[in-house]
C-alpha cells in the first residue's frame, strides 16, 4: 500500500472516491434493474469498463484514461436515465402507462450516485494526483 | 513535478460528459421524435405540389372554412359555448328542498367550503387536453364571481394558501405512494375563530364542494387507508366540516357540489341538512361556467345520471370480484414458473360472477322480484345492512335520475313496431313556473320465462332503450318527441341452447319514466302489481299509461346473422368462462334465486395446464407450408403516392400495386405507433398525426400559423356528456373535436371512451359515458358519426372489458358470453359497427386467459367478420413491454392488429421485418402487408390527405432539433479533441522542461 501511494497527491482520493461510489452505483443498479425488469447490459458494461480503468488510474496515472472514465460513467448514468424516460412521463401524468412511476425515486437515487461518480471522475482531472 | 496538465484533462473531461450527455440525448430524442415533434408543433413531412394548382384537394372541409386564424378563433369560441353547454345540459340536480335553488336575486354573498373549492377537480388525470391548467380553464370561484357572486376571500384564500392538496395521481417522491390516496380536505382545525368570524358577512349560503378522484392507472380505494371506508363515502373531516357549517348558525342555505366522475354515496344529505345538491361531474375547463348559472337560475338544470347512486357502493355485486377484489392464481408459483412473462401481467384475475346484473339491472331487477315476491329477492344476501333487501334502503339515486326547477308532465302518445323499427312518440309539458329542458327516457322489459330460466337467460326487469331531449319548453308549452329504437337491442343472447341472440317469448312492455325506477313502477303498475314505492321508500302508483305492452313469440334466427354482415354470430368465448373449464366453478348472478347465487367472495381460479398455455400467449407458429418472402413483391416502386389511394375501395387491386413498393422494413415500420407514425417518402407516403382524449384531443396550436398557442379544449368528461341525453351536443362535440384535429394537423383522435362504469370505483368512468352498455352504446354514435364524416378518425378505446384500473395490465376478465355480448360488446358495438368508426384501441386486458389484442375472437370474428370493421386495429401502450405479455408481436399481428401503441422507438417494426427476413416467412409478411392496408386506408381517406394529389410530392422536413444536438456533438468533439491535444502538448512539454 505504502508503494501504491508513493508519490500520489491528495487527488488520488477523489480517484479512489469515484471508484468507491462506481462501484456502489453499479451494485445498486444490478440490484433494482433486474428485478424490474429493466436491465439495460450497456449501462452495466460502461460502468464495469469505468471501474476498471478506474482502477488502472490508481496505480497508473494516465490523463487520457481519466477522460475515458469519465466518458464511461457519463454513458451509464445518462443511458440509465434515457431509459427510464416512460417512468418519468408517467410520474409527471400521474398515470401508470409507459413505465413504472412507482420506481422514479429508485431511478433517481441510482442516477445520483452515477452522477456523483461522473463529477468525482471530473474534479479528479482537475486536482493534483502527484506529486 | 507532475507530468499532467489538470487544467486540460479537466475541461477534457467536461467536454466529454458533456459530448455523451448529447449523444445519448440525440438518441433518446430520435427514438421519442414522434412524442418530441409532437410537443414542439413540429411537422416532419411536407407536401410539394408539381401538377394541376387548381386541383381540388380538399377532401374534408372544415365546418369554420380555411384553416386561418381567424377561423380558429372562432372554432375555440364555439368549442368553449358548447363545453358550457354540455355542462349547462349535464349537471344533474339531485335535491332542492323547498325550491333553495335556483338562489334568488339577493342571495349573492356565499361562503366556498370545501378544499376542492381551491382545487377543482376539472378532470380526473390521463390523455387528452390540459386546457384547464392554462389561462383559458375557469374555475368556480371565477365563474361564480362573473355571475355577480361576492365571495369570502377569506375563507377562500386560506383553502388556496393551505398546504392540503387531495392527491392528483401524481407519484410522491417522499411517501413512495401515488397521491390519490389523499382526500384533500381540512382537518377542522384549519377552520379557526378567525376564519369562521369571516362567514357572517357572506352568509346567504354556503356552497360546500366535495371532490372523489381516480384517474388513468387510478382505481379509488374500496376501503382506503384513512378510515378503513369506500373512497366514495363521506369522510369524517367531511362530516365535521359539514357539522359545523350547521353548528355555525349563519348560513341560510346550504348547498353541495358533488365534484366527481364517480359516484360518492349521498345518504348523509338529509342527516347534514343540506338544502340542495348537484352533481357537477367533472366540467372541463369551461363548465364551472355553467355550474354557476345553474346556481343562479340562469340556467334550469337537464342531466340526468347516467349511474346508480347506490347508498353503499360496495353493495354492488360487481364489487365481490371487481376492483381491489382481483385474485391472483391458486397455483400462482405453478403459473409464474412455467411463463417467462413479466409477473404483473399474467398474475390476476376476475370472474364477472354478477353476469348482466351491473348497475341498475342488479338493483332494479332486484326490486321488481321483491314486489313480485320471487326468486328470494328479500334474502338478506346481498343487502348492505345484513337484514332484508330492500330497494329503498340500498339505492339513493336510480339510473336517470335529475330534477328541474320545474316539472314535466311525459305521456306517451303511440308505439309503432315496423321490423326492428320502434317508433315511439311521446309529449312532454312543461307543468311548472319555469322554462326549461327535459329528457324522454325510454326503457323496455322483456320476458323472463321458462325458457330464459332453464336455458340461463338472464332478464334485467327494466333496460334502457333509447333517449331523447325537448327544446327549452316555457311554461305550459308542450313538444312531442318522436324517437326510434332498435328491437335489436331487445334480443338477449343465449349463450347455452341456441348459442345466438333470442328474442324471448312472451310480454314486452316499453316505457317512459322519468328514471329507471319510475319506468320499472310503470311497468309494474301495466303488470298490475301494488305496494311499488320509490327510491325513497315513499308508496307510488306508477303510470300504467306511460306504457306499451306486446308479444313476441320465440325467435332464435332473426338475430343469429350479423346486422352488419352475413357472419353467423355464435359463441366464440367459451374459453373465458371459468365454466368451461371446470364446470360449477363460478355460479353466476341469477334473478332466478338471488339468495343461492349472489357472490360472496371473490372467486380464485386454479389454471390448469392447459389454461397455463393458454395464458402464456405467443400462438402464431410458422406453418410448414408457409409462402416465402420471395413470393411477394416488396420495393417495387412505382412512384404511386398515397393520394392515389384516395377514395378507393379497401378491395380495390389498386392497393396491391401499392403495398408492392414498400421494401420489408418500411412496411414493417407501420406497426410501430408513435401517437402517429413518420413519412415514407419513397411511397408518397405522408406524416400522421393522432390526437388521444375523449375529452380534449391533446394539442396546442401553432402560433406561426394561427397567432395563438393555446392548447385545445378541454370539454366537461365523458361521462357530463352522456348525463345531458342530448344527441345533438354528442354530436356537436364530435364535430368540434373534429374541427380542432385538422387544425392541430390530427388523423384521428382515440375517443371516445367506450368501457363501463362496472362498479363505483372504476378510475376512469369519469372518461366512460355510463354503467349501461346501451346507453354507451348510443352516446358513441353521434360523436364517432361526427367525427368521421370530417374525415377525422375516432378511435373507441379499450375495446374490450377494460372496465377497471386495478392491476388492468394484463387481468384476466372471465364471463359467460350472455354477459359479454350484452354489455361489454354492446358498449362498443355502437362506434364501432353502427357509427362506422375506422380505428379501434384495444384493452390492457384479457378476454379469459387471452389479450385482447392476440384474440382471434374478437379482433378478427366479432370486430371484423361479424360487425364488419374496415380500419385499424391498435393495441394499447407497448412503452416498455419488451419482457412482458404485450410483446406477443406475432399472434397479435395473426389475430388482426394492425399497429402497436406507443413503440417510440420502432423496435416493434424492426423486430418483425427481421423476423420476416430471417425465417422467411411469407405468412408473416401477408399478415404485415394486411395491417399495413388496414392502416393506410384509414389514413389514404382522412383529411391528412387534404392539400395532397397524385402529382404531390411528400418531402421530409428535419425538425430544427436535431442538427441542433448535431452541432452540439459536433462541438463538444472538436472541444474534446482540443482539450486532449492541448493537454498532450502541455505534457510533452512538462517532460521536456523536467
Amino acid at each position: 500500500m505504502k508503494n501504491i501511494l508513493e508519490g500520489k497527491a491528495y487527488g488520488i482520493c477523489v480517484v479512489a472516491l469515484s471508484f468507491i461510489v462506481a462501484v456502489i452505483a453499479l451494485i445498486r443498479y444490478l440490484l433494482w434493474a433486474p428485478a424490474h425488469n429493466t436491465t439495460n447490459f450497456l449501462v452495466v458494461a460502461a460502468l464495469v469498463i469505468g471501474i476498471i480503468i478506474n482502477v488502472i488510474v490508481v496505480f497508473k496515472d494516465e490523463d487520457i484514461l481519466l477522460v475515458a472514465l469519465t466518458a464511461c460513467y457519463s454513458f451509464a448514468v445518462f443511458r440509465h436515465l434515457a431509459d427510464q424516460v416512460g417512468s418519468f412521463v408517467d410520474a409527471f401524468q400521474g398515470i401508470n402507462m409507459f413505465g413504472d412511476a412507482t420506481q422514479v425515486g429508485n431511478i433517481i437515487s441510482i442516477a445520483i450516485i452515477m452522477g456523483a461518480s461522473v463529477l468525482l471522475a471530473i474534479i479528479s482531472g482537475f486536482v493534483k494526483r502527484e506529486k | 513535478m507532475s507530468k499532467h496538465s489538470r487544467l486540460w484533462t479537466g475541461m477534457a473531461s467536461i467536454s466529454t460528459c458533456c459530448l455523451v450527455l448529447s449523444g445519448v440525448g440525440l438518441n433518446c430524442m430520435l427514438g421519442y421524435s414522434g412524442t418530441v415533434n409532437q410537443a414542439l408543433g413540429i411537422t416532419t413531412s411536407k407536401v410539394v405540389n408539381e401538377g394541376d394548382e387548381t386541383e381540388d384537394t380538399t377532401y374534408f372541409e372544415s365546418d369554420y372554412g380555411e384553416l386561418t386564424a381567424e377561423n380558429l378563433t372562432t372554432l375555440i369560441g364555439a368549442t368553449y359555448e358548447e363545453a358550457v353547454q354540455e355542462e349547462a345540459e349535464g349537471a344533474v340536480l339531485l335535491k332542492n328542498d323547498n325550491n333553495a335553488l335556483p338562489l334568488s336575486d339577493s342571495e349573492t354573498r356565499v361562503t366556498l367550503f370545501g378544499h376542492a373549492v381551491a382545487q377543482p377537480l376539472y378532470k380526473s388525470s390521463s390523455a387528452g387536453s390540459k386546457g384547464y391548467n392554462s389561462s383559458e380553464g375557469i374555475d368556480l370561484y371565477t365563474a361564480l364571481s362573473n355571475q355577480g357572486f361576492e365571495i369570502n376571500d377569506t375563507l377562500y384564500d386560506a383553502y388556496k394558501n393551505s398546504s392540503t392538496e387531495r392527491g392528483t395521481g401524481a407519484y410522491d417522491f417522499l411517501t413512495n405512494t401515488t397521491s390519490v390516496l389523499s382526500m384533500g380536505e381540512e382537518d377542522i382545525s384549519f377552520y379557526t375563530d378567525d376564519l369562521k368570524s369571516s362567514f357572517a358577512d357572506y352568509s346567504d349560503v354556503a356552497i360546500v364542494m366535495f371532490a372523489r378522484e381516480g384517474g388513468e392507472g387510478m382505481e379509488l380505494a374500496l376501503e382506503d387507508s384513512f378510515e378503513g371506508i369506500s373512497q366514495l363515502a363521506l369522510h369524517q373531516e367531511e362530516k365535521d366540516l359539514l357539522n359545523m357549517i350547521n353548528e355555525s348558525n349563519v348560513f341560510k342555505k346550504v348547498i353541495v357540489l358533488i365534484n366527481s366522475g364517480n359516484p360518492m354515496e349521498l345518504e348523509w344529505l338529509d342527516e347534514y341538512g343540506v338544502d340542495a345538491c348537484l352533481w357537477i361531474g367533472e366540467p372541463g375547463q369551461r363548465g364551472f361556467e355553467a355550474v354557476a348559472q345553474i346556481l343562479n337560475g340562469t340556467v334550469n338544470p337537464s342531466g340526468a345520471l347516467t349511474d346508480t347512486y347506490a347508498a353503499d357502493s360496495l353493495s354492488s355485486p360487481a364489487v365481490v370480484n371487481g376492483s381491489f377484489n382481483n385474485q391472483t392464481w391458486a397455483n400462482l408459483d405453478e403459473v409464474l414458473a412455467a411463463i417467462d412473462d413479466d409477473d404483473a401481467g399474467i398474475s390476476y384475475s376476475t370472474v364477472q360472477a354478477e353476469g348482466i346484473y351491473v348497475g341498475y339491472k342488479y338493483y332494479e331487477t332486484r326490486y321488481e322480484d321483491s314486489i313480485l315476491n320471487q326468486g328470494n329477492a328479500t334474502s338478506s344476501v346481498g343487502s348492505s345492512f345484513g337484514t332484508e333487501w330492500n330497494y329503498a334502503s340500498e339505492v339513493t339515486y336510480p339510473f336517470g335520475y335529475g330534477l328541474s326547477y320545474t316539472t314535466f308532465e311525459k305521456k306517451l302518445d303511440n308505439v309503432s313496431i315496423n321490423g326492428d323499427e320502434i317508433t315511439v312518440d311521446v309529449t312532454v309539458t312543461n307543468t311548472g313556473d319555469v322554462a326549461g329542458k327535459t329528457s324522454v327516457q325510454i326503457y323496455a322489459q322483456t320476458p323472463y320465462g321458462d325458457y330464459e330460466k332453464a336455458n340461463l337467460v338472464e332478464k334485467s326487469a327494466i333496460q334502457f332503450l333509447d333517449f331523447g331531449k325537448t327544446e327549452i319548453l316555457e311554461p305550459g308549452e308542450s313538444q312531442t318527441l318522436t324517437i326510434t329504437c332498435d328491437k335489436y337491442l331487445l334480443a338477449s343472447y343465449d349463450y347455452t341452447n341456441a348459442k345466438g341472440y333470442i328474442m324471448s317469448e312472451g310480454d314486452y312492455y316499453l316505457a317512459v319514466g322519468d328514471n329507471a325506477h319510475d319506468a320499472l313502477n310503470n311497468v309494474l303498475a301495466a303488470k298490475g302489481a301494488a305496494e311499488l314505492f320509490d327510491e325513497n321508500g315513499e308508496v307510488v302508483t306508477g303510470n300504467a299509461e306511460n306504457v306499451y305492452a306486446w308479444s313476441e313469440t320465440l325467435d332464435t334466427e332473426t338475430y343469429k346473422t350479423s346486422r352488419y354482415t352475413d357472419e353467423t354470430v355464435t359463441n366464440q368465448f367459451d374459453e373465458a368462462d371459468p365454466n368451461y373449464w371446470q364446470d360449477g366453478t363460478v355460479t353466476y348472478l341469477s334473478r332466478n334465486d338471488w339468495e343461492g347465487t349472489y357472490p360472496t367472495s371473490a372467486t380464485q381460479l386454479t389454471l390448469s395446464e392447459e389454461m397455463i398455455e393458454l395464458l402464456a400467449g405467443n400462438y402464431y407458429e410458422k406453418s410448414e407450408d408457409a409462402l416465402s418472402v420471395s413470393d411477394f413483391t416488396q420495393g417495387e416502386n412505382k412512384a404511386i403516392p398515397l393520394a392515389a389511394l384516395i377514395g378507393l375501395e379497401y378491395d380495390d387491386e389498386a392497393w396491391e400495386e401499392y403495398l408492392n413498393q414498400f421494401t420489408v422494413a418500411e412496411i414493417s415500420s407501420l406497426l410501430s405507433d408513435n401517437f402517429g407514425t413518420t413519412e415514407i417518402t419513397s411511397v408518397g407516403k405522408p406524416a400522421v398525426v393522432a390526437g388521444d382524449g375523449p375529452d380534449g384531443v391533446g394539442g396546442t396550436y401553432n402560433e406561426e400559423k394561427y397567432g395563438t398557442s393555446v392548447q385545445d379544449t378541454c370539454f366537461p368528461t365523458e361521462i357530463v356528456l352522456a348525463s345531458t341525453f342530448n344527441k345533438d351536443l354528442m354530436y356537436n362535440r364530435g364535430k368540434l373535436m373534429a374541427n380542432e384535429c385538422m387544425y392541430l394537423g390530427m388523423e384521428e383522435d382515440w375517443m371516445p371512451g367506450i368501457n363501463i362504469h362496472r362498479t363505483p370505483f372504476g378510475g376512469r368512468n369519469f372518461e366512460y359515458y355510463s354503467e349501461d352498455s346501451v346507453l354507451t352504446y348510443l352516446c358513441s354514435i353521434p360523436e364517432v358519426v361526427a367525427m368521421e364524416e370530417r374525415g377525422v378518425h375516432a378511435g373507441a378505446k379499450h375495446v374490450v372489458g377494460n372496465d377497471q384500473e386495478n392491476n388492468r395490465e394484463g387481468i384476466a376478465v372471465f364471463f359467460n358470453e350472455q354477459a359479454f355480448r350484452e354489455t361489454s360488446l354492446r358498449a362498443a358495438e355502437g362506434c364501432i359497427a353502427v357509427a362506422g368508426g375506422k380505428a379501434l384501441m384495444h384493452g390492457f386486458n384479457r378476454l379469459g386467459l387471452v389479450w385482447c389484442s392476440e384474440s382471434t375472437a374478437l379482433c378478427n370474428q366479432v370486430i371484423e367478420n361479424e360487425w364488419g370493421f374496415t380500419g385499424q386495429q391498435e393495441t394499447d401502450a407497448v412503452a416498455g413491454a419488451e419482457g412482458t405479455y404485450k410483446w406477443h408481436l406475432t399472434s397479435a399481428i395473426a389475430a388482426g392488429v394492425d399497429q402497436f401503441c406507443l413503440d417510440f422507438s420502432g423496435s416493434v417494426g424492426r423486430t418483425i421485418a427481421a423476423q420476416i427476413e430471417e425465417t422467411d416467412d411469407g405468412d408473416l409478411l401477408a399478415l404485415v402487408r394486411k395491417s399495413a392496408h388496414d392502416y393506410l386506408y384509414t389514413v389514404a381517406n382522412s383529411n391528412i390527405m387534404n392539400g395532397y394529389s397524385v402529382d404531390s410530392k411528400i418531402v421530409s422536413v428535419t425538425p430544427w432539433w436535431q442538427p441542433l444536438m448535431i452541432a452540439l456533438i459536433v462541438l463538444f468533439a472538436a472541444l474534446d479533441v482540443f482539450f486532449i491535444f492541448m493537454d498532450l502538448k502541455k505534457r510533452k512539454t512538462i517532460v521536456l522542461e523536467k
